[in-house]
């Protein structure tokens, strides 16, 4: 039952979304001067037609979905995804990438990544902080002078340190 | 041809080209193997180091580091379910899974065998046949190549995993993201919001670290470790039967090798269809052709069979249009495209003419180069082994740290870290609601090269479809495309089951 | 773990972090320029001919400045992505790029960019020009540009001709050409030089309107070019006439070149303009010009920064006559 109802929730805002590009994101992002006299010539025929098949897709799937019987034991699915625990540790480590990315831009990737494997590191439950530390340090020296010597890529230096 | 091949075996033969040979191979290798970095990035950073070393000893580092990074690309899209190019993300379908029945070191020989032998007869067909074919790949214009990708695409049907239908969804909107960018026709702005890095398009590299390596990432942070041995994500068997491959089991892949490699090299030859759809394709008439179809995608060493000789197969294949044309099939034939001319050799049929030795000597340069990484390779695998003993959460971190350096170091570019998270929560959220990702990743790949080349055909006929039905190899596609579609239809009846 | 491994341990990670405190950006002090080595962007991907030309240029330079030049490739947008954070950048003359005059006066012209880019650049040196012409089959039956306008003119919409991108000089050549004589013909725009040249030999479409490359496959006989695009007449074809010739008003302007952010020293200007001035001169650079169709040049920067200034008004017209844009799509200053 609760498989069912996630799935025609999933189809619906599937098909929300492709409805808002058709109509809202395609006329306004894509930069058209002229008229066509081929529909098919023209720049937006491609995304337009993808998303209108998005959305007769989205509509199929909650169809099935609500015509299927209940979910048949056969399908594991679920179990081999995370708890609700373990996807709230997954939302929480997406969190930490997301800032890691942000902060680089300002504090360069030397600082950045020892700080977040440091974090990464003991939010994987490493029990000694000095292992967590020494690791991070090691890792990240060891790329960033694998990269700039042999490589001859620069990472970022940060903002404030320009 | 004959003389040709022994002077080339003459020039070839120089301690200084086979150190290129292993140290490109070695390097692409290790690179290719560290998830999160590519063999695109290898090949494109070596470049300009090549700049002043003699031409054999620079396209030798460069081919080996291709070569070898493809496989090492292969090695942890088994063990970590990180593809090292796009090349090898059909092999994350199989081995990932035998990986985690502690069978990954079968799998990784099986993968070596495969590519090895694959790349081995592509070299072949590349020394006997390349000026030849050259001629008929000239044939293939905007509607052929048109319907070459409508067929390809219906390959997005073998790997849409459980539920077509959200696999369908999944490849239409990496269609839809391919038109992120400039038009390749009118080269208007769509989907860019202004944003100026996105003029080009969305970056393939790091969509594909974003979507198989980081979601993947962020499901190994998720999860809490129950065990002590839960731990270790990769596990290493004991059984000797786990780690090898059999002749048996050998055998029974044959066919699907050499299926495999014949659709390789069938996909290098065409100019301009690029690389990455070979392996997948291999692996979806694999499964067509299989016993056992089930068994795809739940750790079938067929399967690796498939999409190994499938990725190995295209990278000799690919140099015919490369050379003889001047077309590269993708980002890094294209680097080594500019290593040619940089050092004065004009692709083109006059190079043939007028370089054979030097050209043979370097397609010999191709078959030590395979015969050098199964070497590498095999010791390579030893030290692979020793990752069972790193526990996850120690390891994923650190393969996120590659990921972002991975994505960043081809175009020095924060833009493309940030790509790589986006699709990696994107993955993350794809795989919980059960949409494959590997469809998404065919179609963008596909869509760009099937866009353009259908509205170039269009203006070349004036707007008329029969463009598409008067000239024979396009219909010869468009019929494959048409039975294909059939066919999915047809077996899909008889599944019933889940949609 | 043991003591002692965790000592080397600590140990090393200390040595690590002492590298860092090089590596955090501790900026030398400019006693006299260069003092330090330069960076160089790169707009475009390994192994195309901008990302060969100026590393050779770099490399002559270097010699002459006695610093080494960093050469960073930024790709995207067509060159416009490494422009962008070049104006964001100080002109202290340790940041520079390689760009085009096509990333200054054409692209912003087109679609709105990152930058001003009349205002936001030192525009310091132009080194090298591209060559373009109008090729077609060897065995075609035209043997000259005016028996190939000739058959145009009496099969309207039948001629099909292949570009490398959409707005491109040599697409716009074409429609200026087209105009001028009253032909309509098709434009079937490819993706890169080489696919759209292979287009022709094809024979999939008649002729294509090709960059460069079409030099070494003309002398190889797979070609036959009708026209070119450039100034005067080219060295390697004295027998082909030039579009100015032909009276069509339109030549190839593409310049690669050289800048840096405004507000450059201009003594620091005139350093770089000598190094690659003397870097254009050797036969490395030379070497690498012939084997990519380029031609080597010498424009210092108030000479350039005057033709794009000139420039700017005429491409604007130009892409407003065609009917691309209303009106420019980024302002210049």
């Amino acid at each position: 039952m609760q498989y069912r109802k996630r799935e025609v929730l999933t189809a619906v805002s599937i098909l929300v979304a492709a409805l808002a590009i058709i109509f809202y994101v395609i006329p306004n992002f894509i930069d058209m001067e002229e008229e066509f006299e081929l529909a098919s010539l023209s720049p937006a025929f491609f995304p337009n037609l993808a998303a209108w098949i998005i959305a007769a897709l989205a509509g199929l799937l909650a169809i099935s979905a609500l015509w299927q019987p209940k979910k048949s034991a056969t399908d594991n699915s679920d179990e081999e995804w995370l708890s609700r625990a373990e996807e709230l540790n997954a939302y929480k480590a997406a969190l930490v990438i997301v800032g890691y990315v942000l902060a680089m831009k300002y504090i360069g990737f030397l600082i950045a990544t020892v700080l977040v494997l440091a974090v990464l590191l003991v939010l994987q439950d490493i029990k000694k902080p000095l292992h967590a530390g020494l690791i991070s340090i090691l890792v990240t020296g060891g790329v960033f002078l694998f990269f700039y010597f042999i490589m001859q890529v620069h990472l970022p230096k940060g903002l404030i340190f320009e | 041809m004959l003389d040709n091949l022994i002077s080339g075996l003459g020039i070839i033969f120089h301690w200084e080209h086979i150190l290129a040979i292993v140290v490109g191979s070695s390097l692409g290798l290790v690179v290719g193997a560290i998830p999160g970095l590519t063999a695109t990035m290898a090949v494109a950073l070596i470049l300009p180091m090549t700049f002043d070393m003699d031409f054999v000893t620079s396209i030798m580092l460069l081919v080996g580091a291709y070569k070898g990074g493809i496989f090492g690309g292969s090695i942890t899209a088994i063990l970590l379910n990180t593809p090292g190019t796009p090349a090898s993300a059909a092999t994350v379908l199989d081995g990932y899974t035998l990986t985690k029945q502690g069978k990954g070191v079968k799998a990784l020989k099986m993968a070596k065998y495969s590519s090895t032998l694959a790349d081995f007869c592509s070299d072949l067909v590349l020394i006997a046949v390349a000026a030849p074919l050259a001629t008929v790949a000239l044939k293939f214009g905007p509607p052929e190549i048109a319907m070459l990708i409508a067929f390809s695409l219906t390959i997005v049907a073998g790997v849409a995993g459980k539920s077509i239908i959200k696999g369908l969804i999944a490849g239409t909107l990496g269609l839809l993201l391919a038109t992120v960018g400039l038009d390749p026709i009118m080269t208007t702005r769509r989907l860019s919001f202004n944003i100026v890095e996105l003029d080009s398009g969305i970056s393939l590299i790091p969509l594909l670290i974003g979507l198989f390596a980081l979601s993947e990432v962020l499901f190994q942070l998720g999860k809490k470790s129950e065990t002590y041995d839960d731990q270790f994500v990769i596990k290493h068997s004991t059984h000797p039967a786990d780690n090898r491959v059999s002749w048996i089991e050998f055998k029974r892949s044959l066919r699907t090798i050499i299926r495999g490699t014949a659709i390789g090299t069938g996909i290098g030859i065409i100019p301009g269809i690029g690389t990455g759809i070979a392996s997948f394709m291999s692996y979806a008439q694999a499964k067509r052709a299989s016993k056992t179809p089930e068994k795809f995608g739940r750790g079938s060493l067929e399967g690796i069979a498939a999409s190994e000789s499938g990725n190995s197969a295209v990278v000799g294949a690919t140099f015919i249009p490369l050379l003889t044309m001047g077309i590269p099939g993708d980002i890094i034939t294209a680097v080594i495209m500019g290593a040619f001319m940089i050092q004065g050799f004009i692709p083109g049929p006059l190079l043939f003419q007028d370089h054979s030795q030097i050209i043979y000597a370097i397609f010999i340069g191709f078959i030590i180069c395979d015969i050098v990484y199964f070497i590498i390779g095999t010791i390579a695998m030893k030290y692979a082994a020793y990752l069972s003993k790193v526990p996850r959460g120690v390891l994923f971190p650190i393969v996120l740290v590659f990921c972002v350096v991975g994505s960043y170091a081809i175009q020095h570019s924060l833009f493309d870290i940030g790509i790589m998270v986006f699709f990696g929560i994107v993955g993350f959220f794809m795989i919980k609601f059960g949409f494959a990702t590997a469809p998404l990743l065919i179609a963008f790949i596909l869509s760009p090269i099937g866009e353009a080349a259908l509205r170039q055909s269009l203006l070349m006929s004036g707007g008329s479809l029969m463009i598409f039905v008067t000239r024979p190899i396009a219909l010869g596609f468009l019929s494959l495309t048409l039975i294909s579609i059939f066919g999915i239809m047809r077996s899909h009846r008889k599944r019933q089951g889940v949609y | 773990m043991t003591f002692r491994k965790k000592g080397i341990m600590v140990l090393v990670s200390a040595f690590i972090l002492a590298v860092f405190g090089l590596f955090t950006g501790i900026n030398a002090l400019a006693a006299d320029y260069p003092a330090k080595s330069v960076t160089m962007y790169i707009p475009f991907a390994a192994g195309g001919s901008m990302d060969s030309s100026s590393r050779v240029l770099a490399a002559g330079a270097e010699k002459v400045l006695g610093q080494p030049f960093v050469m960073i490739n930024k790709t995207g947008g067509g060159g416009t992505v490494a422009l962008g954070v070049l104006a964001g950048e100080k002109p202290d003359g340790y940041i520079l790029s390689a760009g085009t005059s096509t990333g200054i006066f054409r692209i912003p012209v087109q679609r709105k960019v990152p930058y001003k880019p009349l205002a936001d650049f030192t525009h310091i040196f132009a080194y090298a020009a591209v060559s373009s012409g109008v090729v077609v089959k060897p065995d075609a039956p035209w043997q000259t540009w005016q028996e190939f306008v000739d058959y145009a003119k009496q099969n309207p919409a039948k001629v099909k001709y292949s570009t490398a991108g959409a707005g491109s000089p040599m697409h716009v050549a074409m429609e200026v050409a087209g105009a001028k004589e009253g032909i309509k013909w098709i434009h079937v725009p490819y993706k890169g030089s080489m696919p759209s040249l292979t287009a022709v030999m094809g024979g999939h479409v008649e002729a294509c309107s090709s960059g460069p490359k079409f030099v070494s496959m003309v002398q190889q006989g797979q070609l036959r070019v009708l026209a070119v695009h450039t100034k005067e007449r080219m060295v390697e074809f004295p027998d082909v006439p030039t579009f100015m010739e032909l009276g069509y008003n339109y030549l190839n302007d593409t310049f690669f070149s050289v800048h840096g952010p405004a507000g450059m020293d201009p003594a620091v200007v005139k350093k770089l303009e000598d190094a690659f001035a003397k870097s254009v001169d050797t036969a490395e650079f030379k070497d690498m010009a012939k084997k990519f169709a380029l031609q080597p040049l010498q424009i210092g920067s108030a000479e350039y920064t005057k033709i794009l200034e000139d420039g700017w008004p005429k491409q604007v017209k130009i892409f407003v006559d065609l009917g691309r844009v209303k009106e420019a799509a980024t302002q210049p200053r």
